[in-house]
């Protein structure tokens, strides 16, 4: 979960290091902190420290962390020499490590030798069967070869064994939505939402699910999310707004024939707030867009 | 009281040990602004944790001189109805020095607004542990020159 002062420091430091001023140690450690992916400028930079071996010996202990980082960075950026260089140097020094053998594992993956690194992690998994990073790259693994139903049924079998992991509920609902199966996604949000209900960006997610799903109930639900959304972040969720207006333009047509009672559930009023806000938003960070952004809501309104 | 001068001494003294081990730290990077902050928020410490004591000693200095006074006016037999003027004065510095040391030697205070720009998730951790390598970013390798 970055922040937004993280993101800021995150930004500032990488055109420190882009521009060759110093602080490459900095930018390297808030990325591998803040789980960022930023492979290319990791390789990069990574790789100039790894080359001089006064600056390696500086780092003393973290030097091995550092070549995990840039061998991972290195697969990502698809120099797989690179990377073989690193798990070389790492096996020397750590012969028997598991660590090391999922990086070997990942090299294969990355090799796009699926067998072998099939072979690698179920041997990983005899000696450790609880390995949680094990099972995720079993699912990434499915991922990367195209067969999501897959991937679904290993996620579900490791999410009925660690309930509380966020990031693979996360996950199984990003792989049900590029599905379309969206009542599935749905559900794999509320869990996230249970767990987690002062982060804004699940109640985004879920209310966006909720929206393509569809009908007066659910876009009636999107609409209570977005303005969670909104409460969450104090109103500066662009997108919150921008569904607040789309989902009352929506319910006003669905309700169209209704009686009185269900035309109340139209709340003109939160829409034309909505609108404000937007409007004065985009005067203050995209004037130039103000017009586009303008006759976009008039054409809501109107229909 | 010549024990005051013993804080002194331990802050000029640790002071000096921690920028010698600084200047040993210091790589070939130029000392970015996160290092300045840190040795400014650290020398700020310093001065909270010598002022506290300061605090400290001057409060403990008022308790007694106010057990003093109340020996002397049992002596003389009269009630005691609140400390002497000095006493009363030495007292509130006391307690602004307490209070200005326990507000700096914490450091920075956390925001508890949710909304505010230090607790407010602007993205999510991007799922590093189910990323793939099967991306279309396979054709491009960057042009840099290889390792050893």
């Amino acid at each position: 979960m970055v922040t937004k002062t993280e993101e800021t420091q995150l930004n500032q430091l990488e055109n420190q290091v882009e521009n060759g001023g110093g602080g490459v140690w900095e930018y390297l450690s808030l990325v591998r902190k803040l789980k960022v992916r930023r492979s290319e400028i990791v390789l990069k930079h990574g790789l100039s420290i790894l080359n001089d071996p006064g600056k390696r010996s500086a780092l003393g202990p973290d030097e091995w962390t550092l070549y995990e980082q840039v061998a991972i960075a290195a697969m990502d950026c698809q120099s797989l020499n690179v990377a073989q260089n690193c798990i070389k140097v790492l096996k020397k020094k750590f012969p028997d490590s598991k660590r090391v053998g999922k990086l070997e594992a990942l090299l294969l993956e990355a090799k796009g030798m699926w067998e072998e690194a099939e072979k690698a992690y179920t041997s990983l998994l005899e000696d450790n069967p609880l390995d949680q990073v094990i099972h995720k790259r079993k699912v990434a693994m499915a991922k990367a070869q195209g067969k999501p139903s897959l991937a679904i049924e290993h996620l579900n079998k490791y999410l009925e064994v660690f309930m509380a992991d966020h990031d693979a509920w996360r996950e199984l609902a990003e792989i049900y939505v590029s599905l379309q199966m969206y009542k599935q996604a749905a559900f794999c949000y509320e869990e996230l939402i249970l767990t987690q209900p002062t982060l804004p960006l699940y109640h985004l997610a879920y209310a966006d699910v909720l929206y393509t799903i569809g009908g007066l109930e659910n876009l009636i639900a999107a609409r209570k999310y977005y303005a969670a959304t909104i409460d969450l972040t104090g109103g500066k969720s662009t997108r919150a707004l921008l569904g607040i207006c789309l989902c009352g333009s929506a319910i006003a047509q669905l309700s169209k024939g209704r009686n009185k009672e269900d035309k109340d559930m139209a709340a003109p009023e939160l829409q034309s707030l909505a609108a404000t806000a937007l409007e004065r938003e985009y005067k203050q960070k995209a004037p130039a867009k103000l017009n586009l952004l303008s006759s976009a809501l008039r054409s809501l309104k109107i229909s | 009281m010549p024990f005051l001068l013993t804080p002194l001494i331990v802050v000029f003294y640790s002071n000096s040990i921690l920028g010698g081990e600084i200047s040993q730290r210091e790589n070939s990077d130029r000392e970015s602004n996160f290092e300045k902050k840190r040795k400014r928020e650290l020398l700020k410490m310093n001065l909270g944790f010598v002022v506290g004591v300061f605090g400290i000693l001057i409060l403990s200095h008022a308790a007694y001189s106010t057990i003093q006074y109340r020996g002397l006016l049992k002596i003389m037999e009269e009630e005691f109805s609140r400390p002497p003027m000095n006493v009363v004065l030495e007292l509130i510095i006391g307690v602004a020095l307490c209070l200005w040391a326990a507000l700096t030697l914490p450091g920075k205070f956390l925001s508890i607004h949710p909304d505010s720009d230090e607790n407010r998730a602007v993205s999510l951790p991007d799922n590093s542990e189910f990323m793939i390598f099967n991306h279309r970013g396979r054709l491009f390798p960057p042009q840099i020159d290889m390792k050893f």
